[in-house]
């Protein structure tokens, strides 16, 4: 019998849907909750074909945690490297840009001046992100030189250094809504579009989602993005620009799908656990 | 068994109830630390599950289920996500 641990931080109704598929498929899972587990480096505290479904909602504590699963020989779904690269916006757009998968024209600068004249030079508006974050937090749509000056003072006065590595982004004029395509393995298996009046339309933060067909096209860049990044279990935020194109926006690794499931009719989370099976059999 | 020794504890968790589909019935009702509200709580619940309070919308986390015990869930921080 395949046993497998789930890494969780708090039980949402994502790992209750992936409990209730590894129950249907009579598989022995064992909860692992990152807020009592201790690891002791050195010991080998798991058996050989161990393997971790990674479902933490802190990314420090997944990053690290499955770093250390890892060393111990636990094969990890997502890998670190998957969850170093996903968990951090430059490291997403770095590999996204070395794979050539198209995305929005990003800068980088380190301190308030530089990051005004590279602002200056993408053109207003553009988008300013913090490097590490989720859910649509502290994203800022700038539009002119003075709420970039008054922003970039803030973060810098107000932040930890971590809010002055300056991640600024091509602002992109979308038609109302945004992508989310998820890959599962090497397969883009449902996609939704997230529609909002407002221009962050994460479902967090209000968006509606709508079942988006999922197009060779679609499929294409969705699975070339998760590639990029090292492939597993991602979903993957893209942005229609004015001529149509698709820009891989943004990968996530611990993905959310309740919104996802009755919209696209694709029963997700099972496909995760297949997925997750399938993996592990390819340890035995 | 794949998870010895270090897991343990957590092969002590209940995994067994965690399955859907069963016949559900209902917990008695347990009280919102914040607001006070009576909050029925399912079979199908389990340790660790996040409960939003029907009355103040509060986040609350099930710590035990036997009794059924509820705190305050965790606030978001900045590094919360997908």
């Amino acid at each position: 019998m395949t046993s497998i641990g789930v890494l969780c931080s708090r039980i949402r109704v994502e790992e209750k849907l992936l409990f209730a598929a590894l129950t249907a498929r009579r598989v022995d899972f064992h909860l692992i909750d990152d807020r009592q587990i201790i690891f002791d480096l050195g010991a080998r505290a798991f058996a050989d074909g161990s393997l971790v479904l990674e479902r933490c909602i802190n990314h420090s504590r997944a990053l690290y945690a499955l770093g250390l699963l890892e060393d111990q020989g636990v094969r990890c779904i997502n890998s670190a490297q998957v969850a170093n690269v996903c968990g951090n916006k430059l490291l997403t757009s770095q590999a996204l840009f070395r794979a050539g998968v198209p995305s929005p024209r990003v800068k980088v600068a380190f301190t308030p001046e530089s990051a005004l004249r590279a602002i200056e030079e993408l053109g207003y508006p553009v988008v300013l992100k913090p490097a590490v974050g989720s859910w649509g937090r502290l994203l800022t749509k700038l539009n002119d030189r003075e709420a970039a000056e008054a922003v970039l003072e803030h973060k810098q006065v107000l932040g930890t250094y971590h809010h002055s590595i300056f991640y600024i982004q091509e602002y992109v004029d979308k038609p109302g809504r945004d992508i989310r395509s998820f890959v599962i393995g090497d397969e883009t298996v449902a996609a939704i579009y997230r529609t909002s009046e407002h221009w962050i339309t994460n479902t967090a933060r209000g968006g509606q989602a709508s079942r988006c067909p999922v197009t060779d096209e679609l499929n294409e860049i969705s699975v070339r993005a998760a590639r990029s990044v090292g492939g597993g279990v991602v979903a993957i935020d893209l942005l229609e620009d004015q001529d149509g194109r698709l820009l891989v926006n943004e990968v996530n690794y611990t993905m959310e799908f309740r919104n996802s499931i009755d919209t696209t009719g694709v029963d997700i989370p099972a496909r995760i656990v297949d997925y997750a099976l399938s993996q592990a059999g390819s340890l035995a | 068994m794949a998870f010895d020794g270090l897991l343990d504890w957590a092969a002590a968790l209940p995994t067994k109830s965690i399955g859907l589909g069963e016949e559900s019935w209902t917990m008695p009702d347990v009280n919102c630390p914040e607001c006070g509200a009576a909050i029925g709580v399912g079979t199908d619940t389990i340790e660790g599950e996040i409960l939003p309070c029907p009355e103040c919308g509060v986040e609350l986390e099930v710590t035990s289920l036997e009794p059924c015990r509820l705190a305050p869930a965790p606030k978001e921080e900045e590094d919360w996500g997908e």
